[in-house]
């Protein structure tokens, strides 16, 4: 038995130095930097988030060797097929680090050649990020409510917990998750189909709402709260989604009809105005600024659905708004006037600080990750200026974006890997809206895990805690008819 | 000799069970079971394996994955599922002999849980789920028996083992907390307050296990009692299920209360009583429960798949399709062997749907009409349908042949990165590996591709008119097809053809005209179509006829129309287009 272990040990021994003549002593210096997966040389991260496992690009590439160092000596070092940390070693390494950077060692080998490339760089920001971000999980699929979960990501670690699947309510479609300024305390989530309805938390009492009125088109989504945490603004619309026949376009959804509204919670009403509701025009994706004194909202003019598809070019505008009364102002300023310039506006989410407006654009729509020219700009409300950000874009479509409570990170959706599912990134943007370069959520294996995720990702959004939802309780309380119902206040 | 002869008729009985299983299956379900095939992905990797049992059920439906992946192959697939289901048999006949009654009647009365189960896998859309829960149930009952029964240790065994089998098998393995607590106080007879106590933590923990387990697992609290995955669907639970649980419970209680058979006589005589009434259950059950409809249209699409056109037309020609989705596969046959248009009022349609339809209402339609789409030209729509189809299925399930399909469309658009994205997994599979890795070489060669005997060819047909589906009927897609690509064969016929079902008088004769010259030859159906729209409604004459249309046929018309007007039925013109025109009405 004793000779047997030493016969393997002498046979793996050599079997291992057979298929591998060279050592990484032998490494052979490569001028350039190394071209890894996700892409994060470098790349500015905040001090809370879990480690960036990466791989060669080059799948023929089949160990390697990590070296993370600060410039005090501290170091992270890693050997295997991929850059695997441990989150402990990777968290006491970065912790201190705010405001200072990394340098990355990367030594790889490809058939029996180990290669050593130049250091590369990774930036830790001083802006801190929120804990978790929380967003859907969605399989590609058209017609009916597929396979989908919302869930949430710890940040720190690579921990994902469900909220609610909807495999708890057959043929339902869950979305529209939504936070009062990143705190889910105030929480929103739509559920549609035959047993849906809106979920509404606030000061931890749930309420399940049926927001579908005689005087609206459809049921409400797309929600935002008012900082006050007394309105949601919502959206009404006719959704209809196709597919294209040329093998060169793929998908094209727009609305049929829409509306925005907004839901005074507190008197149980639903305000209907006719700035936000003509019959001539699409309004969409109303928010409130982050102090409640104004709305903004997109609006365009109504084409005929589906020839006009490639007309429709929404602009952003702005109205008063008296968190007091609930009243609209009267004026409705076109403050960045898209369709004019010959582009559509999408889904504005304005800072918490108040100085910007993160947006999507696109030559036409709204969905803009079906527009593979939708890529993520600033409008500076202080400057009146667009930012263009070609940190956080790439060719193919951007957008679902969000920004952390402290109003110096973002999250988006981009299809940029394959042009097909969509993954999330961060960034950072500083107070003069400079981004950093956009990196991948980071996954432990990462060319495994996201080889094998066959969903997308959408609608990202920060939060400062973790979200507590007991989705026994909800799905009971969905099996249940009973609903609240919204009732309509009408103004002109 | 007693025993012996026993032995043989036990083995007889269970080799006739096998046989009767696979042959049943061979002959009249083979369809079934490419069709459970199809809608799965079993992998096999660790990770894949973990993946599973960290969930609960998740070592059943595994199990069940693993066997199904088999399916492919006809005759295996037949004779596992008649090896599993006499494996149940045969675990249920061992706990009566340990129990102490082994004899030919409480043999034959195991066979009634698989029969019972052969009804619920009747269903379409019943996994083996709930077979390897029954499995493993039986297992974990022997071993109770030979093991814990007497054993101090029991109470503890219990408790664990069966939150163990809860996990690994579903709620049908709450039967086996049942039993122990009936054997407890009917086997052991311990009566004792102790022994009630007992009987009653091992009745509480069946209560306990799945409300604790809703919290744990997140999974709806209805299917820890009824199966998450012994369905392919959601929130529903067949009826069989129940029978299933309730035959398989009392036969093995029915072990611990029979009473021991000692004249030779009676055992003869029983088991062959019994013999005859399970058999005369089996087959009144199994006629009944057959999905008639459900079952023909697995039969086509397994043909489709194989791409085995004869074969579907032989079938139609001796059991003409009756419902729209095996109708659509005939035709797709037909389409594939350029016979469409003379033999498409040979099956007597009703309607346009059973060449193409857009609307589908579960997760295997789309899978049967995608085919269609695909092979006409229109990848999109089939990459739709593909999504679609997975979408729809059961949570866990991911579907072999959307990634197929969505491989090989997204191999057609060129989009590489993504068809790579479902080759990988592929090259996972115990049947598919060479198929993807065949793929994988085709990706980025560009000639490999144009030259592909398919995928070349779709490439080819690809439409070039830019438009939104929604924007289009069906008749006006396949129109622009047409336009686009002439040289389309099918879609062409496809076009026609839905212009005749869909009775489009005014349309089909231009169609018609501009598709085909003077001169060329066209087929029967068309020439009736055009003759019928020249005179009858655009009241034109015989002699101007612009195409070449035979003799035989314009006296045909003459001598329907003859009888058409005298209001008698001419059903000797059956299969024409005239008699679609006048006496077929579309049948949704």
């Amino acid at each position: 038995m004793k000779y047997g272990v030493y016969i393997f040990s002498l046979l793996i021994l050599l079997g291992t130095s057979c298929k591998n003549r060279y050592t990484i002593a032998d490494a052979v210096s490569v001028d350039s930097l190394p071209e890894i997966w996700p892409d994060y040389v470098g790349v500015t991260i905040p001090r809370q988030i879990a480690p960036l496992d990466f791989c060669m690009l080059d799948e023929l590439f089949d160990a390697m060797q990590v070296i993370v160092e600060d410039k005090n000596g501290h170091r992270l070092t890693h050997q295997g097929a991929d850059a695997d940390f441990d989150i402990k070693e990777w968290q006491k390494l970065i912790e201190p680090l705010g405001g200072d950077s990394l340098q990355v060692l990367v030594t790889a080998r490809k058939e029996g050649i180990w290669y050593e490339y130049k250091p590369f760089p990774i930036y830790i920001s001083t802006f801190d990020i929120d804990p978790y971000i929380s967003y859907r999980l969605i399989e590609p699929g058209y017609e009916r409510a597929g396979k989908m979960k919302i869930c949430q990501r710890d940040l720190a670690s690579f921990a994902e917990t469900e909220i609610f699947d909807n495999k708890r309510i057959a043929n339902s479609c869950v979305n529209c998750h939504s936070y009062n300024q990143c705190n889910p305390e105030d929480f929103n989530m739509h559920v549609r189909g035959d047993k849906g309805g809106t979920i509404l938390r606030q000061n931890g009492n749930i309420t399940y709402l049926n927001t579908k009125t005689p005087s609206t088109i459809t049921a409400c989504v797309y929600p935002y709260w008012h900082p006050s945490g007394n309105y949601i603004a919502y959206t009404n619309d006719l959704l209809r989604q196709s597919f294209y026949a040329r093998l060169d376009h793929d998908f094209e959804a727009c609305d049929a009809a829409s509306d925005a509204l907004i839901y005074d919670i507190q008197r149980n009403k639903l305000i209907k105005s006719a700035r936000l509701a003509s019959d001539k025009q699409f309004e969409n994706y109303p928010v409130f600024s982050p102090d409640g004194s104004n709305l903004y909202f997109l609006t365009s003019r109504q084409y005929e659905i589906p020839e006009g598809i490639d007309s429709i070019q929404f602009s952003l505008c702005r109205m008063d708004f008296d968190a007091e009364t609930g009243q609209l102002g009267e004026i409705v300023d076109t403050i960045v006037p898209a369709a004019k310039e010959g582009w559509s506006l999408s889904t504005p989410r304005p800072s918490f600080d108040g100085r910007f407006i993160l947006y999507a654009r696109a030559t036409h729509g709204y969905l803009m990750l079906y527009q593979k020219d939708a890529d993520l700009w600033l409008y500076d409300l202080k400057n009146h200026c667009h930012i263009e950000l070609p940190e956080v874009n790439s060719d193919d479509a951007e957008s679902w974006h969000s920004w952390s409570s402290n109003s110096r990170w973002i999250v988006l959706a981009s299809k940029r890997e394959d042009g097909w599912f969509t993954r999330l990134y961060l960034a950072s943007i500083d107070e003069n809206g400079r981004a950093t370069k956009a990196f991948m959520l980071p996954q432990r294996h990462p060319r495994e895990y996201y080889m094998q995720l066959f969903f997308g990702y959408n609608i990202p959004e920060f939060s400062i805690e973790s979200v507590d939802l007991d989705a026994h309780a909800v799905e009971r309380n969905l099996r249940n008819p009973m609903r609240k119902q919204m009732e309509i206040e009408l103004r002109p | 000799m007693a025993i012996m002869v026993r032995k043989l008729i036990k083995g007889a009985l269970s080799i006739g069970f096998i046989s009767i299983v696979c042959w049943y299956i061979i002959a009249s379900y083979f369809g079934h079971l490419h069709f459970l095939e199809q809608l799965q992905l079993f992998l096999l990797t660790g990770d894949y394996f973990v993946e599973y049992i960290t969930c609960i059920e998740g070592l059943a439906d595994y199990l069940g994955q693993a066997t199904v992946q088999f399916f492919g192959n006809t005759a295996l697939g037949a004779f596992l599922i008649a090896l599993l289901l006499c494996v149940l048999q045969l675990l249920i006949a061992w706990i009566y002999k340990l129990l102490g009654k082994d004899n030919l009647i409480y043999y034959s009365l195991s066979f009634l849980p698989p029969v019972t189960l052969s009804f619920f896998l009747l269903n379409h859309q019943a996994l083996l789920t709930l077979l390897w829960s029954l499995l493993l149930t039986a297992s974990f009952i022997v071993v109770y028996i030979k093991l814990f029964a007497s054993s101090r240790y029991q109470l503890w065994y219990v408790l664990l083992s069966a939150a163990l089998l809860f996990w690994m098998g579903g709620g049908a393995t709450l039967i086996y907390l049942v039993f122990v607590a009936a054997y407890r106080l009917f086997v052991l007879r311990d009566r004792t307050t102790r022994g009630w106590i007992i009987t009653a933590v091992y009745l509480f923990e069946a209560l306990l296990l799945p409300l604790l387990l809703q919290y744990v697992t997140l999974s709806p609290l209805e299917s820890l009692w009824t199966g998450i995955g012994y369905l392919n669907v959601n929130g529903v639970v067949s009826p069989e299920y129940w029978l299933t649980i309730g035959t398989s419970l009392v036969t093995l209680m029915l072990a611990m209360f029979l009473p021991k058979v000692k004249s030779n006589l009676i055992e003869y005589a029983g088991c062959a009583v019994l013999v005859i009434l399970i058999s005369i259950w089996w087959v009144t059950g199994t006629s009944s429960r057959s999905e008639r409809i459900y079952e023909e249209q697995m039969r086509y699409d397994y043909w489709v798949r194989m791409e085995q056109w004869n074969k579907i037309i032989e079938h139609a020609n001796d059991v003409p399709p009756f419902d729209q989705m095996s109708a659509a596969c005939l035709n797709l046959a037909l389409a594939e062997k350029n016979r469409l248009p003379e033999c498409l009022f040979n099956y007597h349609p009703n309607h346009p749907y059973q060449l193409l339809n857009d609307i589908h209402y579960n997760y295997f339609e789309p899978h049967y009409m995608g085919e269609i789409y695909f092979r006409l030209g229109f990848v999109n729509t089939a990459q739709r349908f593909s999504d679609e189809a997975m979408s729809l299925m059961n949570n866990r399930m991911k579907s072999v042949r959307s990634f197929q399909r969505l491989a090989e469309t997204n191999i057609i658009k060129g989009r590489y990165d993504i068809a790579r994205k479902y080759l990988l997994v592929l090259q996972h599979t115990f049947a598919y590996k060479k198929w993807a890795e065949e793929r994988l070489s085709l990706l980025n060669d560009e000639n490999a591709i144009e030259n592909h005997p398919l995928y070349g060819k779709l490439r080819r047909f690809a439409p070039q008119t830019n438009y939104l589906e929604v924007e289009k009927t069906l008749e006006e897609r396949l129109n622009l097809m047409v336009k686009d690509h002439p040289d389309n064969l099918m879609a062409r016929h496809y076009y026609l053809c839905w212009l005749m079902l869909n009775k489009s008088v005014y349309q089909f004769p231009q169609a018609l005209m501009s598709i085909y010259t003077l001169d060329e030859k066209i087929p029967t159906a068309y020439q009736e179509a055009f003759l019928f729209s020249w005179t009858a409604v655009m009241q034109r004459e015989i002699e101007d006829l612009p195409l070449k249309i035979d003799e035989a046929n314009i006296d045909r018309m003459l001598k329907f129309a003859q009888l058409h007007r005298r209001r008698a039925n001419p059903v000797y013109y059956d299969k024409t287009y005239w008699y679609y025109q006048f006496y077929v009405k579309p049948q949704n």
